[in-house]
């Protein structure tokens, strides 16, 4: 009846392994940001408009201790980026949910939680870069490192760090929200919770109990940690603990996210 | 058996989407569900596909258990939804491998998975094009053909048509037909009286989250066990008038100005209905006695067309069920 020579496909003789499909996800995720340039253009865009308004803006009236403004702000503005930049995360995976994508990824033999490494290995790749690009800007308006390799290097592996816990969190809040605009919606949360850190000014000025959190909240270890580690001496004299509290409470706080956010996301994922 | 249900429930809150639905499919058959909106067609072919787990009953894929080894049960099945989910700043191809990579195959049975598809969908010339490029229908193959690149034992497709123009819809028919004549099992749901009759072995008609009949096209059709004789008369104004002749089961269709009567006496009924026509002075286009079409099953089984939603069959906008 037909003329069409039936379709011979062997059947797949294993299943896919954990990594290749973390992998195979992963490079979906990383091609689509390359061909859709807007949003690695917005996220960029967006960093270094914040960074530049701080920078000369409000930066003159802001005083801060041991070393220049723009060094505060730099490490400040690389470290809290990785929220602004993950409300896109959070975004992209909510259209995957509306456009069907994950109930496909959801009827294949693999792992779930391989999908979601995969879905924040590649968000923390485009945190990063925009973070890259970021501390890039900051020397051109004037940020210095006062620091040596190693630290640099360490800070920079850091980075990558906070920015896969923090993908695995805008990985759960794309999720839950299920659709780009209410994806788009929370993810105005970054604004307060960047705010009420170290990241942009000194926590001393902050009123009693706001200081307490911004004290206890992991975006504050995170910053800290960047900025001893990029700017030395200068600015850790003027820490309240000294650099190995920050660094080691960083990755702690990175630890407990995942290991919170991880099951939380693989539960929204197999819901629907 | 391919596909066996025994009471299968699933609630949303207080919506009861399947109200213990029973239901076996043999394996080599296709299977199509048919049923109005919100009938239950999209929670069955979720819950077949392990997106969704039952709320009671039992539902067996191949001999397994969808609630207990939903994991093993995704190594038989394909789906395609009714959107397509291809990722539309990928090509045709990078969307065929990243699937089959992801069905297991390595690097390059992926390739030559992803090319035999590409050659059976009819796209291996966009097959380097990204998919926003693709036309609806295009994306719909591509989409079809995702399903299919890890040799699925069992193929699960949600209206795979819906929103289709005539001419998209008959190429995907035409690319199903292939993947059944090389025996693939399939399983699809629509709302489409003429899509299912042409692709399918097997029909199950379901209505409220119930399985309502079931059957292959003639013993549905047979099931309702008469003819239907069709008049078509000259003149609009004479519908009523010939309604009343033939007696009060004809139904009346405005839209094509014809009269339907069912009938179980074949061709004697239908020569006295020209009798009682003829006696009543009305003059006709057309007279035939037919067998009666899956339009007919689904509305005498439901009370309704497949086309309008099973709730609101009140203030129904067609004339059929008019007496």
């Amino acid at each position: 009846m037909s003329t069409i020579p039936a379709l011979t496909i062997p059947a797949p003789t294993h299943t896919a392994t954990w990594a290749t499909t973390a992998f195979t996800v992963a490079a979906r995720t990383i091609r689509k940001l390359m061909r859709t340039p807007q949003v690695f253009g917005i996220a960029i865009v967006q960093s270094v408009v914040f960074l530049l308004m701080f920078r000369y803006i409000l930066g003159g009236a802001i005083g801060v201790s041991g070393v220049t403004y723009v060094e505060f702000l730099v490490p400040g503005f690389v470290v809290s980026g990785i929220l602004f930049t993950g409300g896109g995360s959070s975004v992209a995976v909510a259209e995957d949910v509306a456009s069907g994508l994950n109930d496909r990824l959801r009827s294949l033999p693999i792992s779930d939680r391989a999908v979601l490494a995969g879905r924040a290995m590649a968000d923390a790749t485009l945190m990063v870069i925009v973070g890259l690009v970021t501390l890039g800007v900051g020397f051109i308006i004037g940020f210095r490192m006062h620091t040596t390799v190693p630290d640099v290097v360490l800070a920079l592996g850091l980075l990558v760090v906070y920015a896969l816990s923090f993908a695995i969190v805008f990985a759960w809040l794309g999720l839950v929200s299920g659709n780009a605009q209410a994806a788009q919606g929370l993810s105005i949360l970054a604004v307060p919770f960047s705010f009420i850190s170290s990241a942009f000014v000194p926590i001393a000025t902050m009123p009693g109990p706001v200081q307490a959190f911004a004290k206890a909240q992991p975006l504050t270890f995170m910053v800290n940690s960047w900025r001893g580690l990029l700017l030395g001496d200068a600015v850790t004299r003027t820490f309240d603990h000294g650099l190995t509290y920050w660094v080691v409470g960083s990755l702690l706080w990175a630890l407990g996210i995942v290991l919170v956010f991880t099951p939380l996301a693989v539960r929204s994922y197999r819901k629907g | 058996m391919m596909i066996e249900a025994e009471g299968l429930k699933k609630h949303f809150g207080d919506v009861e989407a399947l109200a213990g639905l029973d239901l076996s499919v043999p394996s080599g058959q296709v299977l199509a569900v048919l049923g109005p909106n919100g009938a239950g067609k999209t929670t069955l072919i979720r819950t077949i596909a392990t997106l969704t787990r039952p709320t009671a009953g039992t539902l067996k894929v191949a001999g397994i258990d969808v609630a207990k080894h939903p994991k093993q049960v995704r190594r038989s099945i394909g789906l395609a939804g009714q959107y397509a989910a291809v990722e539309p700043a990928l090509t045709g191809r990078e969307n065929l491998r990243m699937v089959a990579r992801l069905f297991g195959h390595d690097r390059d049975e992926g390739t030559k998975a992803a090319d035999a598809v590409l050659d059976q969908m009819g796209l291996s010339d966009a097959g380097d094009r990204l998919v926003r490029t693709y036309s609806g229908g295009m994306q719909r193959r591509l989409d079809l053909g995702a399903s299919l690149v890890g040799a699925p034992r069992l193929l699960l497709l949600d209206e795979p048509t819906t929103g289709l123009d005539p001419r998209s819809r008959n190429e995907l028919w035409v690319a199903i037909e292939d993947l059944v004549a090389g025996g693939t099992n399939v399983l699809l749901t629509t709302q489409y009286l003429e899509e299912a009759d042409r692709l399918a072995d097997l029909i199950a008609i379901i209505d409220h989250g119930k399985l309502v009949a079931s059957g292959t096209g003639d013993e549905l059709k047979a099931q309702l066990g008469r003819d239907v004789v069709d008049v078509t008369v000259k003149n609009e104004a004479d519908l009523e008038r010939a309604a009343a002749a033939l007696g009060s089961e004809a139904t009346i269709d405005t839209e094509n100005s014809r009269v339907s009567l069912p009938v179980s006496g074949g061709a004697d009924e239908l020569v006295s209905a020209v009798q009682a026509l003829g006696d009543a002075d009305i003059s006709l286009d057309d007279i035939a006695l037919r067998r009666p079409t899956l339009d007919d099953v689904f509305l005498t089984l439901t009370g309704h067309t497949t086309t309008e939603p099973s709730e609101s069959d009140a203030d129904a906008p067609r004339e059929k069920s008019k007496s």
